[in-house]
């Protein structure tokens, strides 16, 4: 429950939010914000961890159909290193390569996804690691 | 869904698909709006733009079918794959704001101090929608 009033008091605050910030930005020099290229960055490597977040999401989920434990430390620390090194590099070659930041977007999220399933299949292919059912 | 009925978590899955809606609709019906220009004009963008409606009206679908009308969508379809459409609905919600703002952080078009409030509003709404796709997974029910 107090999860859930949390989350329901950042989208409310979202709104409020943003007009502040409009408020606050008329005072603040153009020269602060730059060319945003940080802010491309971070988001960036959010958009990349999200994707890793979401395979750990479904092995959550296909762990708990099956009724095994599931760790979410280890499994988060893990999907998310490998999501962000791989985004890392994803961002790095899309930038060389003078993509879009939309195509570069798109590529962070199937990369970062897939990188974590990829890692998953060698685990279990090569190593024997066990995995739930339907993960 | 196999999501609680009513209370908070209701309440926050209204509050997450109106952005959504909202967003998603001023993109397409205001081609001069903030949120239009800083998509450009990708092929890429205008999927996301689409897909995101879409899953916004499925779960405004499941919102007042379930929630408010107390039934399911499909009854016959297995309660856990409902639960990973549900997980994935949400998750894919967070990734459209995500995305939106690295767009927009990336873009050229108007000021940068506008493009910096609207892309961390983007970024503020995404993060509340990835705490709420995180407890929808969690939901033991």
């Amino acid at each position: 429950m107090i999860p859930s009033i949390i989350s329901l008091l950042l989208l409310l605050a979202g709104l409020p939010l943003a007009w502040a910030g409009v408020e606050v930005a008329r005072t603040i020099g153009v020269d602060m914000i730059g060319s945003l290229a940080w802010a491309h960055a971070i988001v960036s490597a959010m958009i990349a961890a999200w994707s890793g977040m979401a395979a750990t999401l479904g092995r959550k989920l296909a762990a708990k159909k099956a009724g095994q434990p599931f760790f979410w430390l280890d499994e988060v620390l893990r999907d998310g290193f490998v999501s962000v090194t791989i985004g890392a590099a994803g961002y790095w070659l899309g930038s060389a390569q003078g993509f879009t930041s939309m195509q570069v977007g798109t590529g962070l999220l199937v990369g970062g996804y897939a990188g974590v399933r990829a890692l998953d299949w060698a685990a279990d292919k090569w190593f024997g690691a066990k995995q739930p059912p339907g993960a | 869904m196999n999501i609680p009925r009513g209370g908070y978590p209701m309440a926050a899955r209204f509050a997450a698909l109106t952005a959504a809606t909202g967003t998603a609709a001023v993109t397409i019906l205001l081609p001069m709006s903030s949120a239009a220009r800083s998509m450009g004009n990708s092929i890429l963008g205008e999927i996301l733009v689409w897909l995101t409606l879409a899953a916004t009206l499925l779960g405004w679908a499941d919102l007042i079918l379930h929630d408010i009308f107390g039934r399911l969508i499909l009854p016959s379809l297995d309660m856990h794959l409902r639960h990973r459409v549900c997980v994935f609905l949400y998750h894919w919600l967070t990734a459209a704001w995500f995305l939106r703002a690295m767009v927009l952080f990336g873009s050229t078009t108007g000021q940068p101090i506008e493009r910096f409030v609207i892309g961390s509003w983007y970024v503020w709404t995404g993060i509340s929608t990835a705490i709420l796709a995180v407890l929808i997974a969690l939901d033991d029910r």
